[in-house]
C-alpha cells in the first residue's frame, strides 16, 4: 500500500498512516462501528466533485489510494472506497453491496443517478446505507430520496480466472473489473 | 541420396502443416473461450438489471428469465436465492453441431457462468447466473479447422511440388556427372552436357575438362607409341620396313596356312659401295630412294604387300599371291632400268624372285629368293624360281577337307598345352592349340598343316567348337585354367556366340576357368560383333582376351571397346626386348597403354631367358613362349 501511494504522491503518502490506523481499529470493533468509522473517513477526507473536474474525462472510477491522492472524488469513489474499506477490516462481503440508486438531490429536487454502498446485517433486513450526500450512516427506510435500482459486488467476479492475473484480458473488460483490479494492487486485501 | 533429401523435405512439411494448423486450432480456441466468458458476464448483468426490475414478483422473475433463455443461446439459466437453493433452474441441450463429437470432446471450450446480483430494491433476492452453448463455437472452430487445414495442406502439396521438380533439376545431372566418373573408371572419355544450375555446372565443367585432358594424354601416348613402333619397324632413309619387321611379318605370313602362298621378289643395287664412292652419300640415298618408290606403289597397290630394306643394297618385295612372281619381277626390273634417278647416276638394280612359298622358315625362302638373285647377277639381272604350293593344288585340297571333317567328326583331336605365367610362376592359363590327327592312327598335326584348309573349307566353327569342348573336359578333369583360340571367321558367324554359350551354360564350373581369345586383327565391322559375343561369353564367366596384338598402337583402345580381359603382345614385339632398345621402348609403351586401358599384358613366343626378365621389369602381368616353362 505505501509503495502505491508512493507512486501517487506526498497526499496518498500522507493519508496512508491514518487509513492503516482506521482498519487496525476498525478490525478490532463490531460491524455497525466499523461502518461508523469508516464512513465519517472518506467522506471527510474526500471533497465530492463530478469526474469531469477530477480526472478530465467522463465517469473515471478510482482506487480507494487513487481518491485520497486526489482529496476529491465522484460517487462511486466514495462507495468503491468504503466497499474495499470494510471488506479489508473485516465485514463480510455478501453483507455488501454496491448500488445503483436513483437520488433526488436536497438542494435541487432534481432526480440524478448515484451511488452508494448498503450494508444488509442479514437476509430481507433493511440494509444501512453509506452514502456521501448524506454523512450519517442512516437505514435504507429513512432515505425516500433514494430508489434503488440495481446491486452488486465482487462476489463471483474473479469465479474462473483465479487470481485475476494483472495479464488477464477479461479482467480489464469493465470498469468495474478495472477499478478493483487496481484496488487490489494497491494490497486492500 | 536424393532418397533422404526427399524423405527429409517431406518430413519439414508435415511438421510445418501439423504445427500451423495446431497453433492455429490453439489461439482461435482461445478468443472463442474468451468471447464465450464475456457473452457469459454481459447475458448474467443485462438479464440481473432486468429482474431486479420486477419487484420480486416470482412469475414476472419467471417470464422475464425465460424469455431471455430461449430467445437466446444458453445451456443453464439458475438463480440462486441467498439461501444458496435454485429459484429458478431452465436448461437446454445444445443443438447438434457440425463439428465431429471427438473434435469436441479432444478441443473443450471450458468457460464458467457468467454471474450477477438480482435484488427487489434494497432487498437482496439471490444471484442469477447463466452460462452460453458452446455448439456454436464448436462449430466455427471446427470450420476454420477444416479451411485452414485444406489451405495448408494445399500450400504444403505446392511447396512439396517445388522441392521435388527442384530436386529432379539436380538429380539429372548429378546422375551424369556419376555415370562420367563411372566411365572415366572404366577408361572411356565421355563429356557431359552442361546443367543450368551453377555449382553443378563448374562441377561437370570441370570433370569435362579432366576427361579431356586424361584424352589428350592417351593420344598423344598412342603417338608415342605408333612413332616408336616406326622407328623400331622403320628404315629411316628409304621409309620401308626394316629387316627385322620384314622378315617377321615374311616368316608370320609363311606360317599363315590360310594364304594362298607367297611371293617373295629380293633386289639389289649393284655395286652400292662403288657407287657412293663415285657419287656421294646423297644421291645414293636418291637412288635408293628411287627404289623405294617403285616397291612402294605396290604396297600401297596391293593390300598385304610387303615391302623392306633387308640392308644397305637388298631390297625386298612379299606379295601375297602365287603365280605372279615371275611377271611382277620382270615389271620391277624393267620399271627401274627406266628410272631416271637410277640411269642419272648409272645404278643397275638386280631382281631375284621366288613363287608359290608356304610352310617354309623365313630363313629358307630367303634364301631361295636369294638364289634367284645370284642367279640373276651372274645372269641378266633378272631370274625367277618357280615351285608348287600345296595350296594351289585344287585337287588336293578336297581330300584334305574330307580328312578334316573326318577326323573332328572321329573326334581325332587332342589339344596342345603351353603354359602363360605370371612374373611369380603362378600359372595364369595354358594356351590350348587344337592338334588334328589327319590319318587315323597318324601324327596330330599342328595347326599350321591343316588350318588354312579349314578356313576355306568353312569348317572353322566346327574346329573352334571341338577345342573348346576339350578344353572344357581337361578344365573339368585338373582344374587348371586354359585358353582356347576363337576364329574371327567362327566368331563373326551369326549363332555362333550362341552355340559357345550353350556349351558354356552346359560347363559353369569350368567356364569359369576358361578364356576365349581371337587374333587382333579384326576390320571395325567385325568389333561389334566380337563385342557382343564377348559380352554373351561374360554373362556366363569366360574371360575374353586378344592375341598376336601390338602392330597398331593407335587401335588398341578398340580392344577394350570389344570387351577382352588381356592383351596377348605378339612377338615380334617383345624379340630382342632386352638387347634392341627401340624395341624396349615400345614394348614399354604397350605396357603402359594396356595397362592404361586397365586391361592385363601378356607376351607371346618368348625365347629368350634374357628378354624374358626385361619384360618382367616392365610390367607386363604374364608370357609364353619356349623360354617359360612350368615349374616341375
Amino acid at each position: 500500500m505505501q509503495v502505491t501511494a508512493q507512486r501517487l504522491g506526498p497526499a496518498a503518502v500522507a493519508a496512508v498512516p491514518p487509513l492503516q490506523a482506521l482498519l487496525a481499529s476498525a478490525r478490532a470493533a463490531e460491524d455497525g462501528e466499523r461502518l461508523q468509522r469508516i464512513n465519517r473517513f472518506f467522506n471527510e477526507r474526500i471533497v465530492f466533485r463530478s469526474d469531469l473536474g477530477v480526472w478530465g474525462e467522463e465517469d473515471r472510477w478510482a482506487s480507494p489510494l487513487e481518491a485520497l491522492a486526489r482529496g476529491e472524488g465522484d460517487c462511486e469513489d466514495y462507495a468503491i472506497a468504503k466497499y474495499a474499506s470494510l471488506l479489508a477490516a473485516g465485514v463480510p462481503r455478501r453483507r455488501l453491496r454496491l448500488v445503483y440508486v436513483r437520488a433526488m438531490l436536497p438542494e435541487t429536487g432534481i432526480p440524478q443517478p448515484h451511488m452508494v454502498l448498503a450494508y444488509h446485517a442479514e437476509v430481507g433486513a433493511d440494509p444501512l446505507i453509506l452514502d456521501n450526500l448524506r454523512p450519517e450512516v442512516l437505514p435504507a427506510s429513512q432515505r425516500p430520496d433514494l430508489t434503488p435500482v440495481f446491486s452488486f459486488n465482487d462476489e463471483g467476479l474473479w469465479q474462473g480466472t483465479g487470481d485475476a492475473p494483472a495479464g488477464d484480458p477479461l479482467v480489464r473488460l469493465s470498469r468495474w473489473r478495472e477499478v478493483w483490479r487496481r484496488t487490489q494492487e494497491e494490497g486492500w486485501r | 541420396m536424393t532418397r533422404r533429401v526427399e524423405l527429409l523435405i517431406a518430413f519439414v512439411l508435415l511438421l510445418a502443416l501439423l504445427g500451423s494448423l495446431g497453433i492455429h486450432t490453439m489461439t482461435a480456441r482461445q478468443a472463442l473461450q474468451l468471447q464465450l466468458e464475456l457473452h457469459n458476464r454481459d447475458a448474467a448483468s443485462a438479464l440481473a438489471l432486468s429482474l431486479s426490475q420486477q419487484r420480486g414478483d416470482p412469475v414476472s422473475l419467471r417470464t422475464v428469465a425465460a424469455a431471455q433463455f430461449d430467445l437466446g443461446h444458453y445451456r443453464s439459466l439458475r438463480l440462486l436465492g441467498d439461501d444458496g437453493r435454485a429459484m429458478l433452474e431452465l436448461r437446454q441441450q445444445p443443438p447438434a453441431g457440425r463439428a465431429p463429437a471427438w473434435f469436441v470432446r479432444s478441443l473443450p471450450l471450458s468457460t464458467h457462468p457468467g454471474s450477477a446480483l438480482v435484488s427487489d430494491g434494497w432487498r437482496s433476492i439471490g444471484r442469477l447466473e447463466i452460462e452460453s452453448h458452446t455448439a456454436w463455437a464448436h462449430d466455427v472452430l471446427w470450420d476454420a479447422c477444416v479451411r485452414t487445414a485444406l489451405l495448408l495442406t494445399a500450400l504444403v502439396l505446392a511447396a512439396g511440388g517445388l522441392a521435388a521438380w527442384l530436386l529432379r533439376l539436380w538429380r539429372r545431372p548429378l546422375l551424369a556427372t556419376v555415370a562420367q566418373a563411372q566411365a572415366l573408371e572404366q577408361g572411356r572419355f565421355v563429356e557431359a552436357e552442361l546443367p543450368r544450375l551453377p555449382e553443378l555446372r563448374q562441377l561437370t565443367q570441370s570433370m569435362n575438362t579432366t576427361v579431356r585432358r586424361l584424352r589428350e594424354v592417351f593420344g598423344a601416348q598412342a603417338e608415342q607409341v605408333t612413332l616408336l613402333q616406326r622407328q623400331a619397324q622403320v628404315d629411316p632413309v628409304t621409309g620401308l620396313s626394316s629387316r627385322r619387321h620384314f622378315v617377321g611379318q615374311l616368316q608370320q605370313r609363311l606360317g599363315d596356312a590360310a594364304a594362298p602362298g607367297v611371293a617373295l621378289i629380293l633386289l639389289r643395287v649393284a655395286q652400292l659401295e662403288a657407287l657412293n664412292a663415285r657419287l656421294g652419300h646423297e644421291a645414293t640415298d636418291r637412288v635408293l630412294g628411287a627404289v623405294a618408290d617403285v616397291l612402294q606403289t605396290y604396297v600401297e597397290r596391293v593390300p598385304d604387300t610387303l615391302a623392306g630394306r633387308l640392308n644397305g643394297s637388298d631390297f625386298g618385295l612379299c606379295l601375297p599371291v602365287s603365280g605372279l612372281a615371275a611377271e611382277t619381277a620382270a615389271s620391277i626390273h624393267a620399271t627401274l632400268a627406266a628410272a631416271p634417278a637410277l640411269r642419272v647416276a648409272g645404278a643397275e638394280v638386280l631382281v631375284g624372285a621366288t613363287d608359290s612359298l608356304s610352310g617354309v622358315a623365313a630363313g629358307a625362302a630367303l634364301a631361295e629368293a636369294d638364289a634367284a638373285l645370284a642367279r640373276a647377277e651372274a645372269g641378266e639381272g633378272l631370274a625367277v624360281d618357280g615351285r608348287a604350293g600345296l595350296a594351289a593344288d585344287p585337287a588336293g585340297a578336297r581330300v584334305w577337307r574330307a580328312q578334316i571333317a573326318e577326323a573332328l567328326a572321329a573326334r581325332r583331336t587332342r589339344l596342345g598345352e603351353f603354359p602363360v605365367l605370371a612374373p611369380d610362376g603362378g600359372l595364369i592359363h595354358l594356351e590350348c592349340p587344337l592338334r588334328v590327327q589327319l590319318e587315323a592312327g597318324g601324327e596330330f598335326q599342328p595347326a599350321a598343316r591343316w588350318l588354312a584348309l579349314a578356313r576355306r573349307s568353312r569348317l572353322m566353327p566346327e574346329v573352334d567348337l571341338a577345342a573348346l569342348d576339350l578344353a572344357l573336359q581337361a578344365i573339368a578333369a585338373d582344374g587348371r585354367p586354359r585358353a582356347v583360340h576363337v576364329s574371327l571367321a567362327s566368331a563373326t558367324l551369326p549363332g555362333f556366340a550362341a552355340e559357345v554359350a550353350r556349351c558354356l551354360q552346359a560347363a559353369p564350373d569350368a567356364t569359369r576357368l576358361l578364356s576365349l581369345e581371337w587374333a587382333d586383327a579384326a576390320r571395325p565391322a567385325d568389333l561389334r560383333a566380337l563385342a557382343e559375343a564377348a559380352a554373351l561369353w561374360h554373362r556366363h564367366g569366360a574371360r575374353v582376351g586378344a592375341e598376336h596384338a601390338g602392330a597398331a598402337a593407335q587401335q588398341l583402345p578398340r580392344l577394350q571397346d570389344a570387351g577382352v580381359d588381356y592383351v596377348k603382345v605378339d612377338a615380334r614385339h617383345v624379340r630382342d626386348v632386352a638387347s634392341d632398345e627401340a624395341v624396349h621402348a615400345y614394348a614399354r609403351s604397350l605396357v603402359a597403354l594396356i595397362h592404361g586401358l586397365g586391361l592385363v599384358a601378356l607376351a607371346e613366343g618368348v625365347e629368350d631367358a634374357g628378354d624374358l626378365a626385361a619384360l618382367w621389369a616392365l610390367g607386363f602381368d604374364g608370357a609364353t613362349g619356349p623360354a617359360v616353362r612350368l615349374p616341375d
